[in-house]
Protein backbone atom coordinates (compact mmCIF):
# COMPACT_ATOMS: atom_id res chain seq x y z
CA UNK A 1 0.00 0.00 0.00
CA UNK A 2 1.28 3.40 -0.90
CA UNK A 3 2.15 5.62 2.07
CA UNK A 4 -0.17 8.42 1.04
CA UNK A 5 -3.10 6.04 0.74
CA UNK A 6 -2.37 4.57 4.17
CA UNK A 7 -2.24 8.07 5.59
CA UNK A 8 -5.66 8.88 4.18
CA UNK A 9 -7.14 5.70 5.61
CA UNK A 10 -5.66 6.38 9.02
CA UNK A 11 -7.03 9.92 8.97
CA UNK A 12 -10.47 8.69 7.96
CA UNK A 13 -10.44 6.09 10.74
CA UNK A 14 -9.36 8.68 13.24
CA UNK A 15 -12.13 10.99 12.10
CA UNK A 16 -14.70 8.24 12.46
CA UNK A 17 -13.45 7.39 15.94
CA UNK A 18 -13.60 11.04 16.88
CA UNK A 19 -17.15 11.31 15.61
CA UNK A 20 -18.12 8.11 17.42
CA UNK A 21 -16.55 9.40 20.57
CA UNK A 22 -18.48 12.61 20.25
CA UNK A 23 -21.73 10.69 19.79
CA UNK A 24 -21.09 8.43 22.72
CA UNK A 25 -20.09 11.36 24.84
CA UNK A 26 -23.28 13.16 23.97
CA UNK A 27 -25.28 10.04 24.68
CA UNK A 28 -23.60 9.71 28.03
CA UNK A 29 -24.51 13.30 28.85
CA UNK A 30 -28.16 12.55 28.10
CA UNK A 31 -27.94 9.38 30.12
CA UNK A 32 -26.48 11.17 33.13
CA UNK A 33 -29.16 13.84 32.97
CA UNK A 34 -31.81 11.18 32.73
CA UNK A 35 -30.47 9.32 35.74
CA UNK A 36 -30.50 12.52 37.75
CA UNK A 37 -34.08 13.22 36.73
CA UNK A 38 -35.06 9.65 37.49
CA UNK A 39 -33.58 10.00 40.96
CA UNK A 40 -35.68 13.11 41.43
CA UNK A 41 -38.77 11.19 40.26
CA UNK A 42 -39.02 13.51 37.26
CA UNK A 43 -39.86 10.65 34.97
CA UNK A 44 -40.94 12.75 32.05
CA UNK A 45 -37.58 14.48 31.85
CA UNK A 46 -35.80 11.23 32.49
CA UNK A 47 -37.67 9.52 29.67
CA UNK A 48 -36.84 12.29 27.23
CA UNK A 49 -33.15 12.18 28.15
CA UNK A 50 -32.97 8.40 27.92
CA UNK A 51 -34.78 8.53 24.60
CA UNK A 52 -32.24 11.03 23.29
CA UNK A 53 -29.40 8.81 24.43
CA UNK A 54 -31.02 5.79 22.85
CA UNK A 55 -31.38 7.56 19.52
CA UNK A 56 -27.69 8.49 19.55
CA UNK A 57 -26.44 5.02 20.44
CA UNK A 58 -29.23 2.57 19.64
CA UNK A 59 -26.76 -0.30 19.79
CA UNK A 60 -26.03 0.35 23.47
CA UNK A 61 -27.96 -1.62 26.07
CA UNK A 62 -27.99 0.78 29.00
CA UNK A 63 -30.35 3.41 27.62
CA UNK A 64 -32.92 0.64 27.05
CA UNK A 65 -32.53 -0.37 30.69
CA UNK A 66 -33.17 3.13 31.94
CA UNK A 67 -36.01 3.64 29.53
CA UNK A 68 -37.58 0.45 30.84
CA UNK A 69 -37.22 1.51 34.45
CA UNK A 70 -38.64 4.93 33.72
CA UNK A 71 -41.64 3.54 31.83
CA UNK A 72 -42.28 1.10 34.63
CA UNK A 73 -42.29 4.02 37.01
CA UNK A 74 -44.73 5.78 34.72
CA UNK A 75 -46.91 2.69 34.45
CA UNK A 76 -46.31 2.41 30.74
CA UNK A 77 -45.87 -1.31 30.98
CA UNK A 78 -46.31 -2.27 27.36
CA UNK A 79 -43.54 0.05 26.25
CA UNK A 80 -41.43 -0.98 29.21
CA UNK A 81 -41.61 -4.61 28.16
CA UNK A 82 -40.30 -3.71 24.73
CA UNK A 83 -37.36 -1.88 26.27
CA UNK A 84 -36.66 -4.79 28.60
CA UNK A 85 -36.57 -7.10 25.63
CA UNK A 86 -34.30 -4.73 23.78
CA UNK A 87 -31.95 -4.57 26.74
CA UNK A 88 -31.90 -8.33 27.31
CA UNK A 89 -31.12 -8.95 23.66
CA UNK A 90 -28.03 -6.72 23.91
CA UNK A 91 -26.44 -8.21 27.01
CA UNK A 92 -25.30 -11.61 28.06
CA UNK A 93 -27.67 -13.86 29.96
CA UNK A 94 -25.69 -13.55 33.16
CA UNK A 95 -25.68 -9.78 33.15
CA UNK A 96 -26.41 -8.77 36.74
CA UNK A 97 -28.82 -6.05 35.62
CA UNK A 98 -31.21 -8.52 33.99
CA UNK A 99 -32.88 -9.89 37.16
CA UNK A 100 -33.52 -6.39 38.42
CA UNK A 101 -35.09 -5.36 35.17
CA UNK A 102 -37.20 -8.49 34.91
CA UNK A 103 -38.52 -7.88 38.40
CA UNK A 104 -39.39 -4.33 37.49
CA UNK A 105 -41.14 -5.53 34.35
CA UNK A 106 -43.13 -8.13 36.26
CA UNK A 107 -44.04 -5.60 38.89
CA UNK A 108 -45.27 -3.28 36.23
CA UNK A 109 -47.43 -6.01 34.81
CA UNK A 110 -48.96 -6.64 38.24
CA UNK A 111 -49.67 -2.98 38.60
CA UNK A 112 -51.28 -2.92 35.18
CA UNK A 113 -53.48 -5.89 35.99
CA UNK A 114 -54.72 -4.25 39.14
CA UNK A 115 -55.30 -0.99 37.43
CA UNK A 116 -56.91 -2.04 34.20
CA UNK A 117 -58.39 -5.48 34.39
CA UNK A 118 -59.55 -5.73 37.98
CA UNK A 119 -60.20 -2.33 39.45
CA UNK A 120 -60.40 -2.50 43.20
CA UNK A 121 -63.86 -2.76 44.68
CA UNK A 122 -64.76 0.36 46.43
CA UNK A 123 -66.90 0.61 49.51
CA UNK A 124 -69.12 3.02 47.71
CA UNK A 125 -70.21 2.77 44.13
CA UNK A 126 -67.74 4.44 41.86
CA UNK A 127 -68.90 7.70 40.46
CA UNK A 128 -69.67 7.69 36.83
CA UNK A 129 -67.38 9.93 34.90
CA UNK A 130 -68.84 13.30 34.27
CA UNK A 131 -69.86 13.99 30.72
CA UNK A 132 -67.29 16.73 30.47
CA UNK A 133 -64.48 14.34 31.28
CA UNK A 134 -65.47 11.60 28.86
CA UNK A 135 -64.01 11.44 25.40
CA UNK A 136 -66.38 11.96 22.53
CA UNK A 137 -65.56 8.57 21.08
CA UNK A 138 -66.70 6.82 24.27
CA UNK A 139 -70.26 8.05 23.93
CA UNK A 140 -72.86 5.80 22.39
CA UNK A 141 -74.57 8.54 20.49
CA UNK A 142 -71.31 9.48 18.79
CA UNK A 143 -71.01 6.09 17.19
CA UNK A 144 -74.71 5.99 16.41
CA UNK A 145 -74.32 9.28 14.60
CA UNK A 146 -71.25 8.02 12.77
CA UNK A 147 -73.12 4.88 11.73
CA UNK A 148 -76.10 6.88 10.59
CA UNK A 149 -73.93 9.17 8.54
CA UNK A 150 -72.12 6.23 6.99
CA UNK A 151 -75.37 4.53 6.03
CA UNK A 152 -76.75 7.73 4.62
CA UNK A 153 -73.60 8.46 2.65
CA UNK A 154 -73.50 4.93 1.30
CA UNK A 155 -77.13 5.12 0.26
CA UNK A 156 -76.62 8.44 -1.47
CA UNK A 157 -73.52 7.12 -3.21
CA UNK A 158 -75.38 4.05 -4.40
CA UNK A 159 -78.27 6.15 -5.55
CA UNK A 160 -76.00 8.48 -7.43
CA UNK A 161 -74.05 5.62 -8.93
CA UNK A 162 -77.21 3.83 -9.91
CA UNK A 163 -78.55 6.94 -11.50
CA UNK A 164 -75.43 7.40 -13.60
CA UNK A 165 -74.94 3.75 -14.45
CA UNK A 166 -77.66 3.35 -17.02
CA UNK A 167 -77.34 4.94 -20.40
CA UNK A 168 -79.85 7.58 -21.37
CA UNK A 169 -82.81 6.12 -23.19
CA UNK A 170 -83.62 7.66 -26.56
CA UNK A 171 -86.88 7.20 -28.46
CA UNK A 172 -86.97 3.93 -30.37
CA UNK A 173 -87.09 3.64 -34.12
CA UNK A 174 -89.23 1.18 -36.04
CA UNK A 175 -88.31 0.17 -39.54
CA UNK A 176 -90.94 -1.42 -41.76
CA UNK A 177 -90.24 -2.79 -45.23
CA UNK A 178 -90.89 0.68 -46.56
CA UNK A 179 -89.69 3.24 -44.03
CA UNK A 180 -88.21 3.97 -40.61
CA UNK A 181 -90.00 6.19 -38.18
CA UNK A 182 -89.13 7.35 -34.66
CA UNK A 183 -91.49 6.53 -31.86
CA UNK A 184 -92.77 9.18 -29.51
CA UNK A 185 -90.39 9.98 -26.61
CA UNK B 1 -71.89 -13.31 -32.67
CA UNK B 2 -73.17 -15.84 -30.19
CA UNK B 3 -76.67 -17.18 -30.31
CA UNK B 4 -78.79 -18.29 -27.45
CA UNK B 5 -81.92 -20.38 -27.52
CA UNK B 6 -84.99 -19.02 -29.22
CA UNK B 7 -83.07 -17.47 -32.06
CA UNK B 8 -82.02 -14.64 -29.84
CA UNK B 9 -78.50 -13.45 -30.10
CA UNK B 10 -76.43 -10.72 -28.71
CA UNK B 11 -73.90 -8.91 -30.76
CA UNK B 12 -71.68 -6.41 -29.15
CA UNK B 13 -69.85 -4.24 -31.57
CA UNK B 14 -67.89 -1.18 -30.77
CA UNK B 15 -67.05 1.00 -33.67
CA UNK B 16 -65.74 4.44 -34.19
CA UNK B 17 -63.68 5.45 -37.15
CA UNK B 18 -62.86 1.78 -37.25
CA UNK B 19 -63.91 -1.26 -35.36
CA UNK B 20 -62.46 -0.92 -31.87
CA UNK B 21 -63.45 -4.23 -30.45
CA UNK B 22 -66.02 -6.91 -30.88
CA UNK B 23 -67.63 -8.53 -27.90
CA UNK B 24 -70.07 -11.36 -28.13
CA UNK B 25 -72.31 -12.07 -25.20
CA UNK B 26 -74.33 -15.24 -24.81
CA UNK B 27 -77.35 -15.50 -22.60
CA UNK B 28 -80.25 -17.88 -22.12
CA UNK B 29 -82.73 -16.47 -24.55
CA UNK B 30 -81.88 -12.95 -23.75
CA UNK B 31 -79.01 -10.55 -23.71
CA UNK B 32 -77.11 -9.60 -20.66
CA UNK B 33 -78.72 -6.65 -18.98
CA UNK B 34 -82.07 -7.34 -20.61
CA UNK B 35 -83.83 -5.87 -17.61
CA UNK B 36 -83.06 -2.48 -19.08
CA UNK B 37 -82.50 -3.43 -22.68
CA UNK B 38 -84.81 -1.37 -24.86
CA UNK B 39 -85.25 -4.34 -27.22
CA UNK B 40 -86.45 -6.68 -24.49
CA UNK B 41 -90.15 -6.36 -25.18
CA UNK B 42 -89.90 -6.45 -28.94
CA UNK B 43 -90.76 -9.69 -30.66
CA UNK B 44 -89.14 -9.02 -34.01
CA UNK B 45 -85.62 -8.23 -35.04
CA UNK B 46 -84.20 -5.47 -32.96
CA UNK B 47 -80.88 -3.77 -32.47
CA UNK B 48 -80.02 -2.03 -29.26
CA UNK B 49 -77.83 0.80 -30.41
CA UNK B 50 -75.65 2.06 -27.60
CA UNK B 51 -73.72 5.20 -28.24
CA UNK B 52 -70.72 6.03 -26.15
CA UNK B 53 -68.87 9.29 -26.15
CA UNK B 54 -65.35 9.51 -27.41
CA UNK B 55 -62.80 8.98 -24.66
CA UNK B 56 -62.75 11.96 -22.38
CA UNK B 57 -65.80 13.58 -23.96
CA UNK B 58 -68.80 14.43 -21.83
CA UNK B 59 -71.02 16.15 -24.33
CA UNK B 60 -74.81 15.97 -24.29
CA UNK B 61 -76.71 15.48 -27.48
CA UNK B 62 -80.17 16.64 -28.41
CA UNK B 63 -80.53 14.47 -31.48
CA UNK B 64 -79.13 11.18 -32.63
CA UNK B 65 -79.34 10.94 -36.38
CA UNK B 66 -79.36 7.45 -37.79
CA UNK B 67 -78.68 6.71 -41.38
CA UNK B 68 -80.09 3.27 -42.04
CA UNK B 69 -79.48 1.12 -45.05
CA UNK B 70 -81.26 -2.22 -45.22
CA UNK B 71 -83.11 -4.38 -47.72
CA UNK B 72 -82.67 -1.85 -50.46
CA UNK B 73 -84.08 0.90 -48.29
CA UNK B 74 -82.14 3.95 -47.30
CA UNK B 75 -83.47 6.38 -44.80
CA UNK B 76 -82.23 8.96 -42.41
CA UNK B 77 -84.19 9.25 -39.20
CA UNK B 78 -83.66 11.23 -36.03
CA UNK B 79 -84.25 10.18 -32.46
CA UNK B 80 -84.56 13.15 -30.17
CA UNK B 81 -84.90 12.91 -26.41
CA UNK B 82 -87.17 15.30 -24.59
CA UNK B 83 -84.14 16.98 -23.09
CA UNK B 84 -80.49 16.81 -24.13
CA UNK B 85 -79.12 13.45 -23.09
CA UNK B 86 -75.72 12.72 -21.68
CA UNK B 87 -73.81 9.90 -23.28
CA UNK B 88 -73.83 6.97 -23.14
CA UNK B 89 -77.28 6.70 -24.62
CA UNK B 90 -79.18 3.84 -26.16
CA UNK B 91 -82.24 3.17 -28.21
CA UNK B 92 -84.04 0.30 -29.86
CA UNK B 93 -84.13 0.05 -33.62
CA UNK B 94 -86.72 -2.54 -34.61
CA UNK B 95 -86.89 -4.09 -38.06
CA UNK B 96 -89.69 -5.94 -39.82
CA UNK B 97 -87.61 -8.41 -41.77
CA UNK B 98 -88.39 -11.92 -42.93
CA UNK B 99 -84.94 -13.04 -43.96
CA UNK B 100 -81.35 -12.41 -42.94
CA UNK B 101 -80.67 -8.81 -43.77
CA UNK B 102 -77.61 -6.66 -43.85
CA UNK B 103 -78.15 -3.53 -41.80
CA UNK B 104 -75.96 -0.53 -42.31
CA UNK B 105 -76.11 2.04 -39.54
CA UNK B 106 -74.42 5.38 -39.33
CA UNK B 107 -75.09 7.48 -36.26
CA UNK B 108 -74.32 11.12 -35.77
CA UNK B 109 -74.78 12.74 -32.40
CA UNK B 110 -75.72 16.37 -32.75
CA UNK B 111 -76.29 19.29 -30.45
CA UNK B 112 -77.89 22.43 -31.79
CA UNK B 113 -77.31 21.23 -35.33
CA UNK B 114 -73.61 20.65 -34.79
CA UNK B 115 -72.31 17.15 -35.22
CA UNK B 116 -70.50 16.09 -32.08
CA UNK B 117 -69.34 12.78 -33.43
CA UNK B 118 -70.18 9.98 -35.81
CA UNK B 119 -69.87 6.23 -35.91
CA UNK B 120 -70.93 3.50 -38.27
CA UNK B 121 -71.26 -0.22 -38.56
CA UNK B 122 -72.83 -2.84 -40.76
CA UNK B 123 -74.16 -6.07 -39.33
CA UNK B 124 -76.27 -9.00 -40.46
CA UNK B 125 -79.53 -9.52 -38.62
CA UNK B 126 -81.86 -12.49 -38.71
CA UNK B 127 -85.62 -12.28 -38.23
CA UNK B 128 -86.53 -12.10 -34.53
CA UNK B 129 -82.89 -11.67 -33.63
CA UNK B 130 -81.81 -9.21 -31.00
CA UNK B 131 -78.40 -7.64 -31.20
CA UNK B 132 -76.49 -5.03 -29.33
CA UNK B 133 -74.46 -2.56 -31.32
CA UNK B 134 -72.08 -0.42 -29.36
CA UNK B 135 -70.79 2.59 -31.18
CA UNK B 136 -68.25 5.06 -29.94
CA UNK B 137 -68.62 8.47 -31.39
CA UNK B 138 -65.57 9.91 -33.02
CA UNK B 139 -65.07 13.47 -34.08
CA UNK B 140 -66.50 13.96 -37.56
CA UNK B 141 -63.93 13.76 -40.28
CA UNK B 142 -63.28 16.67 -42.56
CA UNK B 143 -65.32 15.56 -45.50
CA UNK B 144 -66.55 17.97 -48.15
CA UNK B 145 -70.30 18.49 -48.10
CA UNK B 146 -72.01 16.93 -51.08
CA UNK B 147 -69.06 14.76 -52.03
CA UNK B 148 -69.28 10.98 -52.13
CA UNK B 149 -66.91 8.85 -50.11
CA UNK B 150 -66.38 5.19 -49.45
CA UNK B 151 -66.79 4.31 -45.79
CA UNK B 152 -63.58 4.91 -43.91
CA UNK B 153 -62.39 7.49 -46.40
CA UNK B 154 -62.82 10.95 -44.88
CA UNK B 155 -65.86 9.74 -42.98
CA UNK B 156 -66.98 6.81 -40.91
CA UNK B 157 -68.75 3.88 -42.50
CA UNK B 158 -68.43 0.47 -44.01
CA UNK B 159 -65.77 0.05 -46.61
CA UNK B 160 -68.21 -1.50 -49.09
CA UNK B 161 -70.71 1.32 -48.76
CA UNK B 162 -70.77 4.66 -50.50
CA UNK B 163 -71.73 7.68 -48.41
CA UNK B 164 -72.44 11.30 -49.08
CA UNK B 165 -71.02 13.93 -46.77
CA UNK B 166 -73.90 16.10 -45.68
CA UNK B 167 -73.47 19.77 -44.76
CA UNK B 168 -73.00 18.98 -41.06
CA UNK B 169 -70.28 16.45 -41.76
CA UNK B 170 -72.43 13.42 -40.98
CA UNK B 171 -72.28 10.64 -43.56
CA UNK B 172 -75.43 9.54 -45.31
CA UNK B 173 -75.34 6.18 -47.01
CA UNK B 174 -75.93 6.06 -50.74
CA UNK B 175 -75.88 2.32 -50.92
CA UNK B 176 -73.92 -0.85 -50.55
CA UNK B 177 -71.76 -1.37 -53.59
CA UNK B 178 -72.51 -4.64 -55.44
CA UNK B 179 -68.82 -5.24 -56.12
CA UNK B 180 -66.78 -2.81 -54.07
CA UNK B 181 -66.44 0.82 -53.19
CA UNK B 182 -63.51 2.47 -54.83
CA UNK B 183 -61.84 5.67 -53.77
CA UNK B 184 -61.65 8.09 -56.67
CA UNK B 185 -63.80 5.91 -58.89
CA UNK B 186 -65.76 8.83 -60.27
CA UNK B 187 -64.07 11.46 -62.35
CA UNK B 188 -65.40 14.33 -64.33
CA UNK B 189 -67.43 17.28 -63.18
CA UNK B 190 -68.17 15.87 -59.72
CA UNK B 191 -65.25 13.64 -58.81
CA UNK B 192 -65.38 11.42 -55.81
CA UNK B 193 -65.53 7.87 -54.64
CA UNK B 194 -68.01 5.49 -56.12
CA UNK B 195 -69.14 1.95 -56.48
CA UNK B 196 -67.00 0.04 -58.89
CA UNK B 197 -68.84 -1.16 -61.98
CA UNK B 198 -68.45 -4.59 -63.52
CA UNK B 199 -67.53 -3.02 -66.83
CA UNK B 200 -68.76 -3.83 -70.30
CA UNK B 201 -71.61 -1.36 -70.34
CA UNK B 202 -73.32 -0.76 -73.69
CA UNK B 203 -72.50 2.71 -74.91
CA UNK B 204 -75.58 4.93 -74.70
CA UNK B 205 -77.31 2.58 -72.26
CA UNK B 206 -78.56 3.63 -68.83
CA UNK B 207 -77.04 2.14 -65.74
CA UNK B 208 -77.13 2.63 -62.00
CA UNK B 209 -73.78 3.39 -60.47
CA UNK B 210 -72.05 0.20 -59.43
CA UNK B 211 -73.87 -1.94 -61.98
CA UNK B 212 -71.80 -2.04 -65.16
CA UNK B 213 -70.18 1.33 -64.61
CA UNK B 214 -68.59 3.21 -61.73
CA UNK B 215 -70.73 5.62 -59.77
CA UNK B 216 -73.32 6.35 -57.13
CA UNK B 217 -75.79 3.50 -56.66
CA UNK B 218 -78.59 6.03 -56.32
CA UNK B 219 -77.81 7.78 -59.55
CA UNK B 220 -78.47 6.91 -63.16
CA UNK B 221 -75.69 7.21 -65.74
CA UNK B 222 -75.43 6.92 -69.50
CA UNK B 223 -72.63 4.59 -70.54
CA UNK B 224 -69.76 6.10 -72.47
CA UNK B 225 -67.93 2.84 -72.79
CA UNK B 226 -66.22 0.31 -70.57
CA UNK B 227 -67.14 1.15 -66.99
CA UNK B 228 -67.58 4.86 -67.33
CA UNK B 229 -70.58 7.03 -67.93
CA UNK B 230 -72.04 10.47 -67.55
CA UNK B 231 -74.49 11.37 -64.82
CA UNK B 232 -78.06 11.55 -66.06
CA UNK B 233 -79.75 12.28 -62.75
CA UNK B 234 -79.77 11.45 -59.10
CA UNK B 235 -82.70 9.23 -58.17
CA UNK B 236 -84.93 10.42 -55.36
CA UNK B 237 -86.03 6.93 -54.34
CA UNK B 238 -83.12 4.86 -55.45
CA UNK B 239 -81.93 3.32 -58.67
CA UNK B 240 -83.18 -0.08 -59.84
CA UNK B 241 -80.89 -2.45 -61.69
CA UNK B 242 -82.81 -4.25 -64.41
CA UNK B 243 -81.51 -7.35 -66.09
CA UNK B 244 -81.56 -7.25 -69.87
CA UNK B 245 -82.78 -3.70 -70.13
CA UNK B 246 -81.82 -0.22 -69.04
CA UNK B 247 -81.58 0.50 -65.34
CA UNK B 248 -83.93 3.21 -64.12
CA UNK B 249 -84.78 5.40 -61.16
CA UNK B 250 -87.49 3.92 -58.96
Amino acid sequence: MRPWLASILVLQLAARVAVADDVETAAQVHLDRGIAAFGAADYATARAEFQAANELVPYKANPYRWLALTKVAQGDCAQARLDVDSFVSRVTADDPRVPELVRARDGCRSLAVDRVVAPPRLATAPQAPTTSSRSLVTRWWFWAAVGGLAVTATGLALLATHGDAGPARLPAITCTPTACTPEAP
Amino acid sequence: MTRGPGNHACLGVRAGLGVRAVLAIAALGACSGDATDPCTDRAGACITVRVDPAAGETARLDTLELDLLYAGIHQTVASAPATPAALPAELAVAFEITEPTSIGIVVAGTRGGTVLGTAARTLALNPAEHAILELELAAPATCTAGTLYCGGHQLVGSADTLYACNPTGAPHARGICPLACRVGAVTGAVPGDGCRGAGGCVTGGFYCGGDKLDGDPQSLYRCTGGSTGTLVRTCDRGCAINAGTDDACR
